[in-house]
């Protein structure tokens, strides 16, 4: 059977933003291109960004981010790919809240991590607004924090993931 | 159309659409998303040792920077291998915006002052409309501040200013390593009666980065004309780049002792060939001073 249009939802603008959250320095970068798609008849949901376009309170740390930490030139993406559960009662035409778990692998410097998070789907007049906050341990991706600098770094990594999407029209 | 075609094509579609499942539902729009990327990180400081090097500190940051040159290694222990003479320039570069730093700084010998302007015109990226290089132009201009000793006789200050004028082209190839080109015209107002007023020199400057944060650099310039051959001689530094967070450290031995321009490129005798090699590092700390959001 043919997938129908109206089982994916996709998002290309939706908004990652993490937090590293230490006594001596917060520091937060946000990135407003992430890519997402939820298909509603399987329940997959991959969300995709890169790391690249985060932008970060000065220029200095976006490029210790990219050069240093997660080394954007040779990993250019952070990749998520899992399941949402349950996801047999959304219905796009019927405003509610649902209350999500989500579980999947996430793809990060080379290194890939099982990972479970909360997560809800609003719907509202039409809207589809997905939100998600879910904490990475850095050394789980091979990211090492100089001695230096470690007052300044939070080993575990708040992320906060926002996204509005649409149905989509046609299929890739 | 056919009926045959059509069932193939029914079939096709049918299992490949399955098999694609499988992959990232996200391969095309990831794919058109590459966009236009900035390459950028070619050199980890704003200079290669002594020259401007591609990179730019960003908007809103201050890159304070302190300078030493210390005497010939040659002098041994006695000068503690050239420790114990020491000058220096103290400098803040300031980061208008991403692409445009004015910086300024004074100098122990001479007492010098020194500002220069520095404006990236192409930044080197991939994807749609990528460049291969980045260009980086410069002008810059100096006052020695020093008195002439017979108070009868002072310097016209027309005669202490030197300016400077400066395209740099540069590439990071890989990670690892980026190099860089800068023909160079440093012009003084007076000059001994054997020298040009302008000199033309060809910048060279290179790095190879060993480890995240550590990189061999090189950085030299092929000084065409102008200077007595007898002696003037090409300024060529070797050192190696250490990052820590916001500091640089630039370590590194050069046969010049100056810290600008004018000084570096056209007051350079000393030769490596005559062992008259010098120890200098440069200290570069970035702070961010813009209003915090």
């Amino acid at each position: 059977m043919p997938l129908d249009a109206q089982d994916r939802l996709l998002s290309r603008d939706a908004s990652i933003r993490f937090f590293s959250t230490m006594p001596l320095e917060n520091i937060t970068a946000v990135n407003n291109q992430g890519l997402s798609v939820i298909d509603l008849k399987t329940g997959v949901i991959e969300i995709s960004v890169l790391l690249k376009g985060f932008v970060f309170p000065n220029a200095l740390m976006q490029e210790h981010f990219n050069e240093n930490y997660v080394e954007s030139s040779k990993y250019p993406r952070a990749y998520f790919k899992g399941t949402i559960q349950p996801f047999n009662d959304i219905r796009l035409d019927k405003d509610a809240v649902h209350k999500l778990i989500v579980k999947g692998t996430m793809q990060l410097h080379g290194k890939s991590k099982e990972i479970n998070s909360h997560a809800q789907l609003q719907i509202k007049e039409g809207k589809i607004i997905g939100d998600a906050v879910f904490d990475l341990l850095l050394d789980d991706f091979s990211i090492q924090i100089p001695k230096l600098v470690k007052d300044k770094i939070a080993k575990n990594i708040s992320i906060n993931v926002k996204a509005i999407y649409q149905v989509q029209k046609n299929n890739l | 159309m056919s009926a045959k075609i059509f069932y193939t094509m029914s079939l096709v579609m049918l299992f490949s659409i399955p098999i694609l499942a499988q992959e990232s539902l996200l391969k095309d729009l990831e794919n058109e998303q590459k966009g236009n990327n900035k390459i950028s990180g070619a050199f980890k400081s704003s200079r290669v040792i002594n020259g401007h090097s591609i990179e730019m500190i960003g908007a809103g940051m201050m890159d304070f920077r302190i300078l030493h040159r210390f005497g010939p290694v040659s002098q041994g222990i006695g000068e503690l291998f050239g420790l114990d003479q020491a000058s220096m320039r103290l400098g803040f570069d300031f980061g208008l915006s991403k692409n445009l730093t004015i910086g300024v700084g004074r100098t122990t010998f001479k007492k010098e002052l020194d500002g220069f302007l520095k404006y990236r015109i192409i930044q080197q990226s991939t994807g749609y409309k990528a460049s291969p290089v980045s260009l980086v132009a410069v002008a810059g201009l100096s006052v020695y501040t020093y008195k002439n000793p017979d108070p009868a006789k002072p310097i016209p200050f027309n005669d202490r200013v030197g300016s400077y004028f400066q395209m740099i082209v540069g590439r990071k190839f890989s990670d690892h390593f980026s190099m860089q080109l800068s023909p160079t015209l440093v012009h003084r107002n007076l000059v001994a009666a054997n020298d040009d007023n302008d000199i033309f020199a060809l910048g060279f400057g290179a790095r190879y980065k060993f480890t995240k944060r550590m990189a061999f650099v090189v950085d030299y310039s092929y000084v065409a004309n102008g200077l007595p051959k007898t002696t003037g001689a090409n300024p060529l530094s070797i050192g190696v780049d250490i990052e820590t967070g916001g500091h640089v450290f630039q370590l590194h031995f050069s046969n010049s002792t100056g810290m600008n321009e004018r000084s570096f490129i056209t007051e350079t005798t000393n030769t490596w060939g005559s062992g008259e090699v010098r120890f200098g590092f440069n200290l570069s700390r970035i702070f961010d001073i813009k209003k915090s959001r």
